[in-house]
Formats: C-alpha cells, sequence, structure tokens
C-alpha cells in the first residue's frame, strides 16, 4: 500500500512513492489513470504560428537562356524552424520551367512568369519575374529640349533629340540595332537613331523623335525612359523634358469678378434675372507656334469650352447663377472658384491654368450681448426681410439703444440698419456658445495692475499696459464706414479711419459711448499715465461707471477700449462735420484668440 | 576513475568472523570510483577501511537471520527489531574496519536511511520492512541485473564466481551477470521504473493538464504574472530553479513579463494558442522568491488555466495513522507536490522544443542531470530517478555512477522523463 495517494474529485489516480518534509518528491506513479491497456499516446503539441516565415531574397530579372537555384527552405526566426519551400510557377508567358529548385529561364525580352512560394501548403509569397534578353546597362539622367515645328500640318507637332555620352567600365559593342523611348505606358520609335563609338570605352547615343505634343505631356508625364539596344546589351537611361521652348506660359489667361465679393444679402435680395458681378477675363495668345489656343471654363455648376476671339471679355453673371455656385457642394463656405484651363493641340494645360474666385460676404454675427432665448441661425435672420427685423422688433419690445440721441439722423441709415438688425438678434437669442466676457489669467491679472480704477479716475500703469497690448496684438485700426461689428480687448487701444484717414483732433474728445441699455457715457481724456473726466464736456458723468468709459488721448489720436467686456456703440463727432459711429463688442481675452 | 578492489584471507578465526557471519576465505572485487583505494592495503583485514559495501553486507546479515513477522501476506520486519540488532552487530563490525563509523554514516547514518540506500528491500508505512529474502534481479539489459534482494555476497558467491559479480563498494549496488543468473525470479527495468504508469510524453502531460485544470482569473495580490521562454540557447535547456529563486525572475534569462515577446514560446493545444506563466512573488521574511500558480495562459482573451495542485483539483490522502517520522504533514505534501508540478511543467515546456527543433536532446553518455528536471527526490530512494544518477551528493547517490549499467539506466530515466535521447 502506498503512502501518498493521489485522488481527484473523489478518483484515485495514483501515489507519490516517497517523501520527505519540505522536499521533493520522487515520481508519481499514475497507476489508477493509465491502466495496463493504455491507449495510444496523444498527438503531440506544436508551436503556435506567432512568427512569420521569411523567404531568402531572389532575383526578380532574369537572362534568358540561364538556370538558377532557388532557396530550398525559409530563413529560420525564434520559435520558426526554417521549413522547405516548394516553388511553383503559376503564371507564364515564357518557356521557363521548374525543376523541383531548379529554375530554366527560357525566352525572350519582355516575357515574364510569377513564382510562387509555398510553405507548409500555404503560399507566403510571389515574385513577378522579367526576362530580359541582353544585358541592362545603366546611364546617367538625358534632358531632352522640345522644340515646336511650325507650320506642321497637324497641329501639336514637336521635335526632340535625345542624345547621351558615356564612359564604360568595359568595352560594348556599338552595333545599334533599335531604340524606343517609353513615356508612362507608351513606346516610341525615333525618326534615327546610332550608337558612335569615340574612344574604347566611350560610346555615344544618338536618336530624334518627331512627336505630337498630347503624346509627351499626356497626363501631366514630363519624364521617360530611353532604351538604345545593340545586340548584346539594352543602354537604358531616365529622360527629363524640358518644354521651356514651347512657350506655353503665352496663352495663360487670368481674370477676376468685379465686384469680387457679394453681400449675402445682397445675393439673395432682388431680381433672380437680375446682372450683380461680371467675369472679365483676359486671354494670352490667340495661336502658339501656329496651333490654336481654346480655353475650358470650369464653374461650380457647369464647364464650358470657348474658342478665344478677343483677348479680353466681360461674361455678366446673373444673381440666380451665383446663388446656384453657392448652393452648389464645396469644401468653402465663403467663396466659389471659376477655373480658366487653356487647351492647345488637344491637349488641356493645367499647369497653366488660372483659378478666379467670387467671395460671399457674410456680416459676422455679434457675439455678446444676448438676451433672448431663441436659437435663430444667423444666416436666415440675416435673409429676413427689413419689414419682419421690425415686426420682431415690436413683438418683443425690444427698445433701441440709439433711437433717443439727437444726432442720430446723420448717421447712415445702412449702418443703422445693420445696427438695429444685431440689436434685435441680440435681444431674441440666447447664446449658441458662452460668450467671450472672461478674460484668461494672465489679462485678469495684469488688467487692474494697468488701469487701476480709482474714485475719479484710471491709474495707468505703462509697462504693465504695454505687456497687455503685447498679448493683444497692439494697436488696431477701424474703419468707422464698416458696417461689421468691431471686436476690441479690454482697454486695447485704437484708433479710427475714415476714408483711409486717421480721424484726429480735439473733436474726439466730445465722444459719448452708448451701452445695450441705451445709457450715454463721456469720453474721458488720456494723458499717459491716467484716465479722466475732462470738465469741457458736455455731459455729465458718472464715477461709478469708469471701468465701462472709453478714453482718448489726443497726442496720439489713439482711443482706449472699456475695461468691461459687454456691448458698446461709440458716438464720435468731427469738426468737418462728419459723424461716425461704431459698433463694438468689448470681448474677454483668450490667449487662443491671438493665435 | 574505477580501480579494483581486491579482498584478502582473513588475518585469522577471530570471532568478529563468527559473529558477523563471515567466510574470512572468501575471495572477490569490489569496484570504486575513489582514487584514494589504491594506498589502503587489505581492507578485509583487522583494523583496515570499511565503505558503504561492508555496511550494507551488515545489514543483509542481519536481515537474513532476523524472524520475521507475517503481515498482509508478507514476511515483514520492524524498525525497532532492525535497530536493536544492527546496533549489536555494529559492535563486531566496528571491531573488524576501523572507520566503521564513518562508513555507516556514508550508508545513511540512520539505520532507515542505510535500507532505504539498499536494494531487496521495500519499505512500508508505520516501519515495517519487507527484505527480500529469495533470490531476485532487476535485469537491466543483455549482460547486468540488479541485484534486489538481501542475499549476503558471501553466500551468493558460494554458488557463483567473483567474475560474475559487481560490487560496488561506494554505494553498495551489487550486479550479477546475466548468464550467471536464474531464469527465473526477474523484473525488467521499465516495471521498476513504472514506465506505464508515468505520461509518456510532454504533450500528453501537458494536455491532461490544460484538459483537467481550472479556468480562472489570477489573484491580483500573488504575485507578478511571468512567462517562461524554455530555452536561452540552443544547447541542452536546462532550468536551474534555485538560481531564480535566489536571483529573482526579473534578472533571470528563462522568465520576462512579456506574454507577446518572441522569445517566450506559443503552443497550439485544442485550436488556441498557449503560453506557460507563474506567478512570482518575494517573500521578505525569507529572502527568496516563490513561484506560485503556474498556469497556461492563452493568447488573446480568455481566461488562464491553473494547473497548480488545486487548479488541478488533486487531493494527498494519508493515513492518518501513521506517525513515522520522515513522515509529510499535508501542507508539506501539498507544496511538494506543487513543486513536482511545476517541475513537469517546465520539462515539458523545455521537451516540446528539443523536439520541434530548437534545442538539443540530451545525450545518455552526458553525466551531467542537473538542470534537466528529472523525477526525484534527495531522499535515496529506488523509486528516485535522482538515486541512481545524481553524482553530486555528498552522501552516497548516484548509486549507477561507474558501474557496467550507467548509461543504459540514464537513458532509461531520460525516457522515463519524456525526453528523446540521443
Amino acid at each position: 500500500m502506498a503512502l501518498k495517494q493521489i485522488f481527484r474529485a473523489g478518483n484515485r489516480l495514483g501515489f507519490l512513492p516517497w517523501g520527505t518534509p519540505g522536499r521533493r518528491l520522487g515520481a508519481a506513479r499514475w497507476t489508477d489513470l493509465f491502466p495496463e491497456n493504455q491507449e495510444a499516446p496523444l498527438a503531440k503539441i506544436t508551436l503556435a504560428t506567432t512568427g512569420v516565415h521569411q523567404l531568402p531574397e531572389i532575383p526578380t530579372l532574369f537572362r534568358h537562356n540561364t538556370t538558377h537555384i532557388l532557396p530550398e527552405s525559409t530563413i529560420g526566426a525564434h520559435f520558426t524552424i526554417p521549413q522547405r519551400i516548394k516553388w511553383q510557377i503559376i503564371e507564364n508567358s515564357s518557356e521557363s520551367h521548374l525543376l523541383d529548385s531548379q529554375l530554366s529561364v527560357i525566352r525572350g525580352e519582355n516575357s515574364n512568369f510569377v513564382l510562387s512560394a509555398e510553405v507548409c501548403g500555404r503560399v507566403i509569397g510571389t515574385y513577378e519575374c522579367q526576362i530580359e534578353e541582353r544585358e541592362r546597362v545603366s546611364m546617367p539622367e538625358i534632358t531632352v529640349r522640345v522644340r515646336p515645328i511650325p507650320g506642321r500640318e497637324q497641329e501639336g507637332m514637336c521635335e526632340f533629340d535625345c542624345n547621351q555620352r558615356h564612359s564604360f567600365p568595359e568595352r560594348y559593342e556599338n552595333d545599334s540595332q533599335n531604340m524606343e523611348l517609353r513615356i508612362g505606358n507608351h513606346a516610341h520609335r525615333p525618326t534615327s537613331h546610332d550608337i558612335i563609338r569615340s574612344r574604347v570605352y566611350n560610346l555615344s547615343f544618338f536618336s530624334s523623335f518627331t512627336l505630337p505634343l498630347n503624346k509627351l505631356l499626356k497626363d501631366g508625364i514630363d519624364t521617360g525612359v530611353a532604351y538604345w539596344n545593340n545586340g548584346i546589351q539594352v543602354f537604358r537611361a531616365d529622360v527629363i523634358f524640358d518644354y521651356s521652348e514651347l512657350q506655353l506660359e503665352a496663352i495663360s489667361s487670368g481674370g477676376c469678378f468685379t465686384p469680387s465679393e457679394v453681400l449675402i444679402t445682397h445675393l439673395y435680395s432682388g431680381d433672380n434675372s437680375e446682372e450683380i458681378v461680371s467675369l472679365d477675363l483676359c486671354f494670352g495668345q490667340t495661336t502658339l507656334h501656329g496651333w490654336p489656343v481654346s480655353y475650358t471654363i470650369a464653374t461650380p455648376t457647369q464647364s464650358v469650352k470657348i474658342k478665344k476671339i478677343e483677348n479680353e471679355i466681360r461674361i455678366p453673371v446673373k444673381r440666380e447663377k451665383i446663388q446656384q455656385w453657392f448652393e452648389s457642394p464645396s469644401e468653402n463656405l465663403r467663396h466659389r472658384s471659376i477655373t480658366l484651363t487653356p487647351n492647345i493641340a488637344g491637349l488641356d494645360l493645367p499647369s497653366s491654368a488660372s483659378t478666379i474666385q467670387l467671395h460671399l460676404e457674410v456680416p459676422e454675427a455679434p457675439c455678446l450681448g444676448y438676451r433672448g432665448n431663441r436659437a435663430e441661425d444667423w444666416i436666415k435672420f440675416l435673409l429676413r426681410p427689413q419689414e419682419e427685423y421690425h415686426i420682431i422688433q415690436q413683438k418683443h419690445r425690444i427698445v433701441d439703444p440709439l433711437s433717443d440721441q439727437s444726432w442720430i439722423d446723420e448717421i447712415s441709415p445702412e449702418k443703422l440698419s445693420s445696427m438695429n438688425r444685431n440689436n434685435i438678434y441680440r435681444g431674441i437669442c440666447g447664446p449658441a456658445v458662452d460668450p467671450p466676457v472672461t478674460n484668461c489669467e494672465r489679462v485678469t491679472e495684469l488688467l487692474p495692475l494697468a488701469f487701476n480704477c480709482l474714485e475719479d479716475k484710471v491709474k495707468v500703469d505703462f509697462k504693465t499696459g504695454k505687456k497687455l497690448a503685447a498679448m493683444y496684438g497692439g494697436r488696431k485700426v477701424i474703419d468707422v464706414d464698416s458696417t461689421e461689428i468691431q471686436a476690441l480687448y479690454p482697454r486695447q487701444k485704437f484708433r479710427l479711419e475714415a476714408n483711409d484717414s486717421q480721424i484726429s483732433g480735439e473733436s474726439p474728445c466730445n465722444s459719448i459711448s452708448i451701452n445695450q441699455q441705451g445709457e450715454s457715457l463721456a469720453m474721458l481724456s488720456s494723458n499717459g499715465t491716467e484716465y479722466k473726466y475732462s470738465e469741457n464736456g458736455k455731459t455729465g458723468f458718472d464715477f461709478d461707471r469708469l471701468p465701462e468709459a472709453f478714453a482718448y488721448r489726443i497726442n496720439s489720436y489713439t482711443f482706449a477700449a472699456p475695461q468691461i467686456p459687454g456691448v458698446y456703440y461709440l458716438y464720435v463727432p468731427s469738426e468737418g462735420g462728419d459723424h461716425y459711429l461704431v459698433e463694438i463688442e468689448v470681448r474677454g481675452f483668450i490667449e487662443e484668440a491671438i493665435e | 576513475m574505477s580501480v579494483t578492489f581486491r579482498f584478502c584471507r582473513s588475518p585469522g578465526d577471530e570471532y568478529h568472523f563468527n559473529a558477523l557471519g563471515i567466510d574470512s576465505t572468501t575471495n572477490f572485487v569490489l569496484q570504486t570510483n575513489d582514487d584514494l583505494i589504491e594506498t589502503v592495503g587489505q581492507p578485509f583485514a583487522k583494523d583496515t577501511v570499511a565503505t558503504v559495501f561492508h555496511v550494507h553486507e551488515i545489514m543483509r546479515i542481519l536481515l537474513s537471520q532476523l524472524d520475521l513477522t507475517e503481515r498482509e501476506e508478507e514476511m515483514m520486519a520492524n524498525s525497532t527489531k532492525i535497530s536493536f540488532h544492527f546496533e549489536r552487530l555494529s559492535y563486531h563490525a566496528a571491531s573488524v574496519w576501523s572507520d566503521w563509523g564513518p562508513a555507516v554514516e556514508k550508508a545513511g547514518g540512520c539505520f532507515r536511511t542505510i535500507l532505504q540506500r539498499m536494494f531487496g528491500v521495500r519499505i512500508r508505512q508505520n516501519g515495517w520492512w519487507i527484505p527480500h529474502l529469495e533470490p531476485k534481479y532487476i535485469e537491466v539489459d543483455t549482460d547486468w541485473s540488479i541485484i534486489d534482494d538481501v542475499v549476503t555476497t558471501t553466500h551468493l558467491l558460494e554458488s557463483t564466481s567473483y567474475s560474475d559479480i559487481w560490487v560496488s563498494m561506494d554505494t553498495g549496488l551489487r550486479l550479477l551477470r546475466n548468464s550467471a543468473k536464474p531464469s527465473e525470479c526477474s523484473e525488467s527495468l521499465e516495471h521498476f521504473f513504472g514506465r506505464k504508469h508515468r505520461f509518456t510524453s510532454a504533450s500528453a502531460w501537458l494536455q491532461w493538464a490544460m484538459e483537467n485544470g481550472t479556468r480562472e482569473e489570477l489573484p491580483t495580490d500573488q504575485g507578478t504574472p511571468f512567462y517562461y521562454k524554455g530555452i536561452i540557447n540552443n544547447e541542452v535547456p536546462r532550468y536551474y530553479e534555485y538560481q531564480v529563486r535566489k536571483n529573482g525572475p526579473y534578472d533571470s534569462e528563462w522568465w520576462t513579463t512579456e506574454l507577446d515577446a518572441s522569445d517566450v514560446p506559443k503552443f497550439s493545444i485544442n485550436g488556441d494558442s498557449w503560453a506557460f506563466g507563474i506567478l512570482w512573488k518575494h517573500d521578505e521574511e525569507r529572502s527568496t522568491w516563490v513561484d506560485t500558480y503556474p498556469h497556461l495562459r492563452q493568447l488573446g482573451e480568455g481566461k488562464p488555466v491553473l494547473i497548480s495542485v488545486s487548479g488541478l483539483r488533486l487531493e494527498i490522502v494519508t493515513d492518518s495513522e501513521e506517525v513515522d517520522e520522515i513522515d509529510l504533514g499535508p501542507l508539506d505534501v501539498r507544496r511538494s507536490l506543487n513543486n513536482h508540478l511545476v517541475t513537469e511543467h517546465l520539462r515539458a515546456i523545455r521537451i516540446l522544443l528539443i523536439e520541434l527543433g530548437h534545442a538539443q536532446k540530451p545525450s545518455a553518455e552526458d553525466k551531467t542531470i542537473g538542470g534537466l528536471g528529472l523525477a526525484g527526490s534527495t531522499v535515496p530512494s529506488p523509486f528516485s530517478d535522482i538515486y541512481f544518477l545524481n553524482s553530486n551528493s555528498a552522501s552516497s547517490l548516484g548509486i549507477v555512477i561507474g558501474s557496467p549499467i550507467e548509461t543504459i539506466i540514464r537513458q532509461e530515466i531520460l525516457e522515463n522523463n519524456w525526453y528523446v535521447v540521443e
């Protein structure tokens, strides 16, 4: 009876013959697991295929009438034992054949066959093999100059010489048998060719071609390969075509839209048949080397081929057509392109094409001052008729903050109209994203240090103010005639321009700013170190609103934006009697804004 | 080196020889691997050296003279009785051989161990021993058989020429030439090693472990999973667990934490790919690394298959009446069996890689058996493979080393442990 018996699930499997505390045991005897008439042993466990059989490298270019011994086994790797390779020819346009691993290559130039390598019953590699009848000898690259043949009956006919001279390390025969130039998948024969020996190891290769341009430049390919054959070798050289003598640039064209920009409200209002822009095209030469030139105009919706009649033509474009262009699919929402491609000898020349763009002007949507809760699409809102704005304003009782101002009649209706539109939009909509009223940490830190609001003035620290200005990207210039909302950062410096002239002098000192609630505030006067209220002002000043006040420095004609983000209307009278009104949003600065 | 050791005639009819039952006129040959034996003159004479053979021979004299008790249809002797009589005869033996004390030590010191290292005795629980009083042989090859009985050498030589006997004085192994052996009373070496009760191959072992293991997640607090590379070069693959337990798996060439590493072999079992893994954890108290939770880890998704004692749901049943001091407590048995299983698993992985051509096979001629993972025990029992081959131990292990059957025994043991031998 054994000392230690091994059981599993109540069944005895065998015994441990001997043992001592903490030591190894003798071999376990599985007396009950394997009866005397035990079955045949289980199949052997094999390695899982986690590695890949590697095939030795073999050439894929073989000479005619040669034999090769192909490698008999794969390259071994970790836990991958080299395996015998079974080679087979699976496709064959030659008379080559295999006997075990011996490959006999038979038949001429350009015939081919496909070798497959099978390992353990699985094809793990195939080789497309070419047969060369002659030895291949490489030569340096050749640049050939393509020339026109004026007066040839067939338009676009060109000629060029493809020549090379080379010194070889051994002596080759100069019996030129044939020559071929391959461009893409096409082979071309020369009008003449020769190989001339200049020294023992020096050969000069000559060939002349006459080819139509559309065979040379087809598919934009401007390279080829030249082959000269003697009785034993094939001499090969890459060829680069130089088209400069064709002067293809002479037929390039250009053009523009007049105007180059269409306001979205203008595009979608009025008569659809109205011609609202014109496409002005300017063409080059009518013929090139006697070859007629035509053009293809590709718009977003159609492509038209035209023969040139005059050097310049103007094509009026109707509102309806432009609407179609902008409603056609495009990656860019704000412009559409017209392409003008010259065509010569039946060949489009995309490299000489020009592109003309028509831009769609879409006023920027307000960012700040939202008071409603609707999610009205800005573009759809812009396209509403004016009368609808009025109805919305009435319905929602939206107050025009500028309505009480005495100078309101002196402001252009377009500007007032856009400001009123923006005000109505702010009145009915809620912000789609968080409004930019919060400054970044650095600006929050610098702002009170640079512009310290005291009881009756703002103390300015020049150096800190410069740091802030550097973060803002410097001073801004605002065109007072623009109907766009002008974006500024807290206490950012800016200047005003009208008709490309800077607004200067003392009159801006009498400017006032009006907030979204219609409350006006006088302009502060800046002396570089402080902003303070000038006693000369015609209006009073609410010192509690110092951070909301603009400032103007007469020495530099420079304004400073309010410190608190929000919507402001800046009214600036001028000495010449003009009055300017600018809609400004002072937005919180986040560092990404500059980028 | 093997040197012939020749017994000389007894110097006289002193009582020692009679008391020991030795015929002092007997003339026969002992074999040894000890180079110094050439300096010994007359070992069988008074004041000459004693060897393991002498100790075993005294034990055989004792067992052949002892009154045995019939138990379970077998004639047995109890260890207490054996001990008493062996100590009495030792007195006489010590007066014959001056180095008797060291010889007893080399034979195992304790009389129980001496018996464990002798052929001709089967050991049963509760200190009962079955001496083979009748001739019994284990036929090793066409030339030699191991003598597996307690028939004294003096008695054996009465019917056999000394040239037909091969006796090792170092280990006590006795061989009899087959031509001098009776045709009956033999058993085969295959039967002796229990070949039919072992798994036939590494594949059979791993597939049985896979089918009987438990699919469950590994514990997260019992160590870091490492995966076994199996081989570190293309020589005969060996694994020295002591080195890893001492230096840790992170510094070991055999282990990596990267399951996807290219040098971790993955095996195809039941259509899936598996690698062998284990959890290694450092035992701070004992300053050693401990390996637990042997498992097969499937590539991709799927829980591992635990193939430890608990993973295989093996239970060890011991007789509660067993009180022998060399008995294993249940926890120790489980621990020993776990070590045994890990040794089996690691050897199986290495052998698979040998079979697949990634490493060399061991040679039966190569005496170096370290790191091969042969099933054995530090207790030199005839059941243990190590008992026959381990020549490195200070005590008399490696019982066939230097004998005519060394190579055939090594080959048999390697094959029993699934090696395909050159």
